[in-house]
């Protein structure tokens, strides 16, 4: 298992070092540059810019440097806002994706798992058909539209709940939700499809048999092996709600990081370009390594070579 | 390399697809739509409001102040959303009239200006402190300028105190020696400025952040870190208490103000809510009191106007106007410039199309500045427009090459660009392409001069005509028409000598005229500033520059009573 995890983290360095290279390279293509204002500055004024930054070395020793930096985890101040660096943003952006991330994923277990168990039980039933409609419609439907429309019931029809900021817990609500629905629906549709199945199984018969309650045999009988893949969709759905964030972020004004990543391509802020795009690479690394080893643990059968 | 030709419907894709986020396009599409519905619906509640219209329960004021400020270093900002915070933190010689914007004494109790208009000598008050228990002395300004003009420090507005002795020469690294700058402290409280020229509008300068006093020890103790939270020293109303970055800025009284009997807000936050569409429900929902500065989605301004008593329109020195690339052919023919601006029917644009207090006009100067009256220029003719076409050697825009109209990506920019080239088309026969770039891209293109036309905004930085009819002087770094004109340079550098302010009007009329002659530029209209400001907030008054001091801000609890008139008083 340890030279498991040691082979994954070697590997990844290699694929690391080509996002940060890739990402370089196109970053530099890009017309433009994040010292162009539409107030033209002075050529003197704009060659001691580019001096201060190193912007007006050759190409390949400002990438030397770079990585040179980023082996030392240091990413250099923004260039969009220069009395910040990037470390710092990532700090203070990062625990806010995933505190979004995490009250997302709450809702979306606390909705999911019992609709989904509502609806197998009722399988066939009219209770069935109604969940089962509303989770058409909460997978169809795009978070820019469903943040707009509990902004407009909650925050300004019936003002029980800020339209957006953060920092309280009121404040985190509707963006959990907007975040965290098509997610519920996704873990509502596995727990009821899982369920059907396993309450299919004999040894639940033979429970019902026995004249063991209802509720008994979900909760006993049935409920680990219903969870199962819920279990294992949880690792890449927490990775996918931290770093795929940005729209809710936008809708409900929320510092995350996810903004960065758009608008940073867009003011040419070189650096936090990528500190953002390498800090998510390795996130995702890390988090997919860290799922492979659940599975490891909840199912022994599997090998890794 | 060759450009596909556009037609609206492919401008917006192909914009898709370089942002290379379709989900954020879908969304910018689709939020006008439901925000709109949003909006009639809360018309139905017939207020005369819009939104909720309780004071906040504390002692505080809270406004959506948009981007996040890219720099709090008074010397190193170059933008508006930078200038609010530090207009509370720091205070210079002199400080603006919240209502008319005109300079009063500050830092500077008084100042003496001497008969040529070359010298200004401030005299300073002797009560005022920096937050840390300093005093406030003319050395502090002396710093501060020599710092911002430094070449060293990089500052990308240190242009603007360029009226000073020697400034231009010693931050462009011709000059070495920084005491030869015309700035010097005779003593702690006198502060000694010799100007190059005798420009009028310096006294307004002294309001203007660039020249605000910075605390040396702080500065050099901390490098660019010194105005985080935990460093920052400043002599202004408020002092910085909590900045988390992209979203708010927290600031309380500062205690130190000399004039801290007449600062009546505990606290003041910024929010940095770059959504159109959230920061208005934020607003509708009683959480911020202030929209300032076109921070009103453009959809809902049609909607606004005449409905809601909280919502305003204030003309502002701001031009919109088309840059003309005249270096190459058709566009380095006169009469294909003059056709062009004559068939522009400017008045549909801002009327019908846009519908938000912008004021339709062919004068490069905008409308509003006191004193300053611009000369005629090419308003609407289509007849002559299409027989100047003729004259030029296109009649009926027969041969006329395909040229491009640039704007950068914005659904307003591309309105304006599909109404003009509706026009042309219409009244001059000739077809235009439409092109469409992102911020960056688009402003290297106008810059490197790539385009044909291009569109361009200018702000005041002061109310002067010469803040806009500088750029088009030959010299000009913002002039990117190519355009380049004797005469016209002559008469703004006769203009800057001109000590007799009429005489001196004259002649900014003269070059006004020639620009509206040659038309480098095609002027369409002044921009206007939409604001929501809640009925119980008083003493921010519509400004033409758009800046207003928040010193005396405060919150009415009785407005009800008492009216909502941003004048008045709140005790």
């Amino acid at each position: 298992m340890i030279q498991f995890i040691l082979r994954r983290c070697l590997i990844s360095i290699p694929v690391m070092f080509l996002v940060a290279t890739t990402t370089f390279f196109i970053m530099r293509l890009a017309p433009g540059g994040p010292f162009l204002s539409e107030r033209a500055i002075p050529p003197e004024i704009q060659a001691n810019i580019q001096a201060k930054y190193g912007l007006d070395q050759p190409l390949l020793v400002q990438y030397g440097k770079y990585l040179y930096n980023l082996a030392r985890f240091d990413l250099g101040p923004s260039y969009k806002y220069p009395e910040r660096t990037v470390n710092e943003i990532i700090a203070e952006g990062f625990p806010v994706s995933l505190q979004l991330g995490l009250a997302a994923l709450c809702f979306a277990l606390g909705v999911g798992i019992p609709t989904g168990v509502l609806a197998a039980v009722k399988q066939g039933r009219a209770v069935d058909h109604l969940t089962m409609g509303v989770i058409l419609f909460g997978i169809s439907v795009p978070t820019f539209v469903t943040g707009p429309l509990l902004v407009f019931v909650f925050s300004l029809t019936l003002y029980w709940l800020p339209p957006a900021l953060w920092g309280s817990w009121d404040q985190m609500i509707l963006p959990a939700i907007t975040l965290g629905l098509p997610y519920a629906v996704y873990i509502a549709r596995l727990t009821r499809s899982q369920l059907i199945d396993v309450l299919k199984q004999d040894y639940i018969r033979t429970a019902r048999a026995k004249g063991v309650s209802e509720f008994r045999i979900l909760w006993k009988h049935a409920r680990n092996s219903t969870l199962m893949p819920v279990v294992s969709f949880l690792g890449p759905a927490l990775a996918d709600l931290v770093t795929g964030s940005i729209v809710v972020e936008k809708i409900f004004a929320i510092p995350g990081l996810g903004r960065y990543f758009v608008e940073s391509a867009f003011s040419r802020d070189y650096t936090t370009v990528l500190g953002t795009v390498v800090f998510y690479a390795g996130l995702l690394i890390a988090a997919n390594l860290v799922v492979d080893v659940a599975y490891k643990f909840l199912d022994p059968r599997i090998e890794y070579s | 390399m060759e450009r596909t030709p556009l037609t609206a419907e492919t401008v917006a894709a192909t914009g898709a697809c370089r942002t290379a986020s379709t989900r954020h396009t879908a969304l910018a599409r689709l939020l006008p739509v439901l925000a709109l519905t949003l909006l009639l619906a809360s018309c139905r509640r017939e207020s005369e409001y819009f939104g909720k219209t309780d004071p906040p329960e504390e002692n505080v004021f809270r406004f959506n102040n948009g981007a996040e400020p890219e720099y709090l270093d008074p010397g190193m900002m170059t933008a508006n959303t930078d200038e609010r915070i530090a207009a509370m933190l720091f205070e210079g010689l002199t400080q603006k009239d919240p209502r008319t914007l005109q300079p009063m004494p500050g830092i500077a109790e008084r100042w003496e200006i001497a008969p040529d208009g070359l010298t200004y000598t401030f005299f300073l008050r002797r009560g005022a402190q920096w937050s840390d228990g300093h005093t406030v002395t003319a050395h502090d300004f002396v710093y501060a300028w020599t710092r911002v003009l430094d070449p060293k420090t990089a500052s990308a507005f240190a242009s603007i105190l360029y009226p000073i002795l020697n400034a231009e020469q010693f931050n462009q690294g011709k000059l070495k020696d920084r005491s030869q700058v015309g700035v010097e402290a005779l003593d702690n409280y006198t502060l000694r400025v010799r100007l190059q020229d005798p420009v009028p509008y310096f006294l307004y300068l002294t309001t203007f952040f660039t020249l605000y006093p910075v605390p040396s020890w702080i500065v050099e103790k901390h490098g660019a870190d010194w105005t985080r939270p935990e460093h920052v020293v400043g002599n202004g109303a408020f002092r910085l208490i909590e900045h988390r970055i992209n979203d708010r800025i927290v600031l309380e009284k500062n205690p130190r103000y000399y004039n801290a009997a007449q600062v009546r807000l505990d606290r003041v936050i910024a929010y940095a809510v770059v959504d159109l569409y959230t920061a208005i429900n934020l607003y509708e929902s009683g959480e911020v009191d202030w929209m300032p500065s076109n921070s009103v989605p453009s959809d809902f301004v049609p909607h606004m106007q005449g409905r809601f008593r909280d919502y305003s329109s204030t003309p502002q020195l701001a031009s919109y106007y088309f840059t003309i690339n005249t270096t190459h052919p058709p566009f380095d023919n006169r009469l294909v410039r003059r056709a062009l601006a004559l068939a522009i029917d400017r008045r549909a644009i801002t009327d019908e199309l846009l519908r938000g207090g912008q004021i339709p006009g062919s004068n490069f100067v905008p409308v509003g500045l006191p004193g300053y009256q611009s000369p005629p220029g090419p308003d609407y003719n289509p007849q002559e427009a299409a027989r100047l076409l003729a004259e030029a050697g296109y009649p009926g825009g027969k041969g006329f090459p395909e040229m491009e109209l640039s704007f950068n990506t914005l659904e307003t920019h591309k309105r304006i660009a599909e109404a003009m080239q509706q026009m042309w088309e219409k009244n001059l026969g000739i077809r235009i392409r439409l092109h469409n770039e992102e911020w960056a891209s688009f402003i290297k293109t106008r810059q490197n001069k790539e385009h044909d036309i291009a569109r361009q905004g200018w702000i005041a930085d002061y109310p002067d005509p010469a803040a806009f009819l500088d750029l088009m002087e030959s010299t000009n770094g913002n002039n990117d028409t190519g355009w380049k004109n004797a005469k016209y340079d002559a008469l703004m550098t006769a203009s800057r000598k001109e000590t007799d302010p009429f005489r001196r009007i004259e002649l900014l009329q003269q070059a006004e005229s020639i620009v509206l002659d040659e038309l480098p530029v095609l002027p369409l209209y002044s921009y206007s500033v939409n604001t929501l400001l809640k009925p119980y907030v008083k003493g921010i008054y519509p400004t033409s520059l758009d800046m207003h001091p928040l010193n005396e801000v405060c919150i009415d609890r009785r407005w009800r009573e008492r009216g909502d008139s941003p004048d008045g008083h709140c005790e």
